[in-house]
């Protein structure tokens, strides 16, 4: 079982604007920042725009058509602690019903900005042949969820440079 | 036919990759780009920079998977050389920022005016202006009167 501990991925940048900024532009503006595809959105087919419902009890939804209500929800908000800390369940498409991570982003005030650190826990969980894995456990698994984190955050850094 | 890389770059192994990302930072002026990736333990697991054009990327030690670093090591076999305008100012701003002067600034027989400083983590780092054009004739002449 040594294979399946370890896999929180863990993923850290500065970005270049205050806490409550980096906090607003990660929630608000999430569907401008988080890139777009196959290998970055939930479904892979269908063009959506991802958006948080603010507040605990909220969803982070990846929407495809509003008037017919046809969503993706990737998971509810548990702690909304805008400039400080974002707490939310994290489902992918492929997950059964009892199947479920957790993802806790904190905001930092640090010199140059706010450090926005990702932390995407409860992997271990998921069974060896799961196809969320692609084929991957331990350190190979984390390093792959932490390079796709890895990615969403040099996003938001840019993001954030741009709309400063 | 012998398939040819299109560029190299170095990753580089320290202790404490956090600290030396500040250090890289303020004595040469790198930006650090990209997220790190850390470890259960803190440790950093990928990092990246960049001095001028060139990427550099960083992890802290992993002596269980046989990664250490110059401290480790008791020295490095790898010096970089940092191309500027100005030597001078470089040089200075390096060790303000806690580098240890190895060699100083002098005027070079092949045109460059350069000095080698060793950084808190153990690499070398070659500070180099480029001040005159030199001929590789008039280059060895030079040398030969140098060293004979």
């Amino acid at each position: 079982m040594t294979l399946r501990t370890g896999e929180t991925a863990r993923v850290t940048i500065v970005v270049a604007v205050d806490p409550s900024t980096a906090f607003r532009l990660f929630t608000d503006e999430v569907d401008a920042w988080w890139a777009r595809g196959p290998k970055n959105r939930f479904r892979a087919l269908w063009a959506g725009i991802m958006r948080f419902e603010p507040g605990v009890g909220g969803r982070l939804m990846e929407i495809y058509d509003e008037e017919t209500c046809d969503a993706y929800e990737v998971g509810r908000i548990r702690v909304w602690e805008p400039g400080r800390r974002l707490l939310l369940d994290w489902r992918l498409p492929n997950f059964a019903p009892d199947e479920i991570t957790e993802v806790e982003i904190s905001f930092e005030p640090v010199e140059g900005g706010t450090r926005v650190t990702v932390e995407h826990r409860g992997w271990e969980a998921l069974r060896l042949d799961h196809p969320a894995r692609h084929g991957l456990a331990g350190d190979a698994f984390r390093m792959f969820r932490s390079r796709l984190w890895a990615d969403h955050l040099a996003a938001i850094k840019r993001h954030a440079e741009l709309n400063r | 036919m012998t398939i040819k890389a299109k560029k190299a770059e170095a990753y580089i192994c320290v202790r404490n990759a956090a600290a030396a990302l500040d250090f890289y930072g303020k004595a040469f002026g790198a930006s650090e780009t990209g997220a790190r990736i850390l470890m259960a333990d803190g440790r950093v697991g990928h990092g990246e920079f960049l001095i001028g054009e060139t990427l550099i990327m960083i992890s802290d030690e992993y002596p269980e998977m046989n990664i250490v670093s110059p401290q480790t090591l008791g020295g490095t076999p790898v010096a970089f050389t940092l191309h500027v305008d100005d030597a001078n100012a470089a040089y200075a701003q390096a060790l303000a920022a806690g580098a240890t002067a190895l060699r100083p600034l002098a005027d070079q027989f092949y045109g460059e005016r350069s000095g080698q400083v060793t950084d808190p983590f153990g690499f070398r780092w070659t500070i180099s202006q480029h001040i005159e054009d030199v001929s590789p004739e008039e280059q060895q002449r030079r040398a030969k009167a140098l060293f004979g």
